[in-house]
């Protein structure tokens, strides 16, 4: 035991001496480099503000009013019953969050994973003409401009946390993650930081729908530094 | 001379009576059936078509600018999307339009790209289909617009400002003859103007074939036109 002891002191005395050596003989300052792990998160919190729900409908003869999957803060933008051949907003239906540290800002895109589809599969509405998007305000009416959201031309997730319909709630891009269309820009910043933007929808369904159905789809959002 | 200065008198009262029904409040002898908005979506575009470039001429990286490598001084990090999606499910329960026997809009294509500084013509955005049991007349007149606003919004506008938006109707499959008068979306609210009218339980589908004059000061953006097409029993 005594032994050991002993040999330990004299490695730490001899590591001591030879860095005193060392210190003496270079001097100067040691350089440390490294890279940040650039970072983006995105979350959509639907049904995000006091208000929310469907607008409009005027001259339908009937008053929207949003269907039970709608809850605060999350849920689904349920529209309710809505009459075809009107016009239809939803109020703060979605609410994107963004937080990035790379200094040149980010880039959203949102497309449907699918078009719309009805329960019986037996009639499918194309999103680009029944569902509109634009920033939220308070001054937003079912004739507002906005604009269409399209389909995707590349795969809903199937496999991942389907809906009733078995429409994806990712989009696989071609060529990887973060591949989406220009076309499907929705919303951009330049800068860095942790950034909200509201959105409202609009509805408009066309005249042709012959019996009462109920359709879903599901708007997919995709965040990517500039 | 008393009574031929009587009779002119009733004379310029009849006239000025025919004058009064056979002008603008036409409705006032019809009975409205039904009204439908017809929203269409204008996308104005940069009247070059040149592809967005920073102010410095290089122009602006795609999506592919991913596979900047990083390590290169000046270090270029460029954050990963891996999981970066968030969604919004969407769901409502749509009903028949219990008007749709009687009037009713045929969409074809009603988003609309038009360049700044320039007219283009759209063949046949939409079709409007009308029937009734009597004689009736279609009118048209852009949403929402009307004589005590200042401007008005494009690109329909507010009266006295002409539309930038204007019609011309063909059968079905038809398109305008080279040359063919564009009607201005009427822009002071109702009565509007008469789309086309049809013999009783005549039931016709018409083309709208539309052209939109985007002024050169017109900011690149979305834009919506919404009109209200309406039947009247005559």
């Amino acid at each position: 035991m005594r032994r050991i002891v002993l040999g330990l002191g004299l490695a730490i005395a001899a590591a001591l001496a030879d860095g005193a050596v060392s210190s003496a003989a270079t001097g100067g300052a040691a350089k440390a480099s490294w890279k940040v792990l650039p970072s983006i998160t995105a979350t959509v919190t639907p049904n995000y503000a006091t208000g929310y729900g469907p607008q409009g409908g005027t001259g339908s003869g009937s008053t929207p009013a949003a269907g039970s999957l709608a809850v605060a803060g999350g849920g689904t933008v349920d529209f309710g019953t809505i009459v075809a051949g009107y016009q239809y907003i939803y109020k703060y239906a979605a609410q994107l969050t963004v937080k990035t540290n790379d200094s040149t800002g980010y880039k959203v895109f949102a497309e449907g994973s699918t078009d719309f589809i009805d329960t019986t599969h037996a009639t499918t509405l194309t999103m680009n003409s029944v569902l509109y998007w634009m920033l939220s305000s308070a001054s937003n009416t079912q004739y507002s401009a906005a604009t269409p959201f399209q389909s995707t031309t590349n795969t809903g997730d199937t496999a991942y946390n389907n809906n009733a319909n078995g429409q994806g709630q990712n989009i696989t891009f071609a060529g990887g993650l973060g591949n989406p269309p220009s076309s499907a820009l929705i919303y951009s910043s330049s800068v860095d930081g942790t950034s909200t933007q509201g959105f409202d929808y609009q509805i408009r369904v066309p005249d042709s729908i012959t019996t009462t159905d109920t359709f879903t789809a599901v708007v997919v959002y995709t965040a990517v530094a500039n | 001379m008393k009574r031929i200065k009587n009779l002119g008198c009733l004379a310029l009262g009849f006239i000025a009576l025919l004058i009064a029904l056979s002008g603008k409040d036409v409705s006032a002898l019809e009975t409205l059936i039904t009204a439908k908005e017809v929203p269409l979506t204008i996308i104005v575009v940069a009247h070059s078509y040149a592809p967005a470039k920073r102010a410095n001429g290089v122009q602006v990286a795609g999506i592919s600018s991913y596979d900047v490598p990083m390590g290169i001084l000046p270090p270029t990090v460029i954050a990963q999307t891996t999981g970066q999606q968030g969604n919004t499910p969407v769901k409502f329960l749509a009903k028949p339009d219990p008007s749709y026997t009687y009037l009713h809009e045929v969409p074809i294509n009603t988003t609309l790209t038009a360049p700044q500084g320039a007219t283009t013509y759209f063949p046949c955005p939409f079709e409007i289909y009308a029937y009734y049991t009597t004689p009736y007349n279609v009118t048209d007149w852009g949403y929402g617009t009307s004589t005590q606003a200042s401007a008005g919004t494009f690109p329909i506008l507010n009266y006295p400002t002409n539309s930038d938006m204007s019609w011309a109707i063909t059968a079905v499959g038809a398109t305008p003859a080279p040359g063919a008068h564009y009607t201005l979306y009427a822009d002071s609210g109702a009565p509007g103007q008469t789309a086309f009218s049809g013999a009783k339980s005549q039931a016709q589908t018409q083309c709208l074939n539309l052209s939109v004059t985007v002024p050169l000061t017109q900011p690149v953006g979305t834009y919506t036109a919404v009109i209200q097409y309406n039947l009247y029993s005559t």
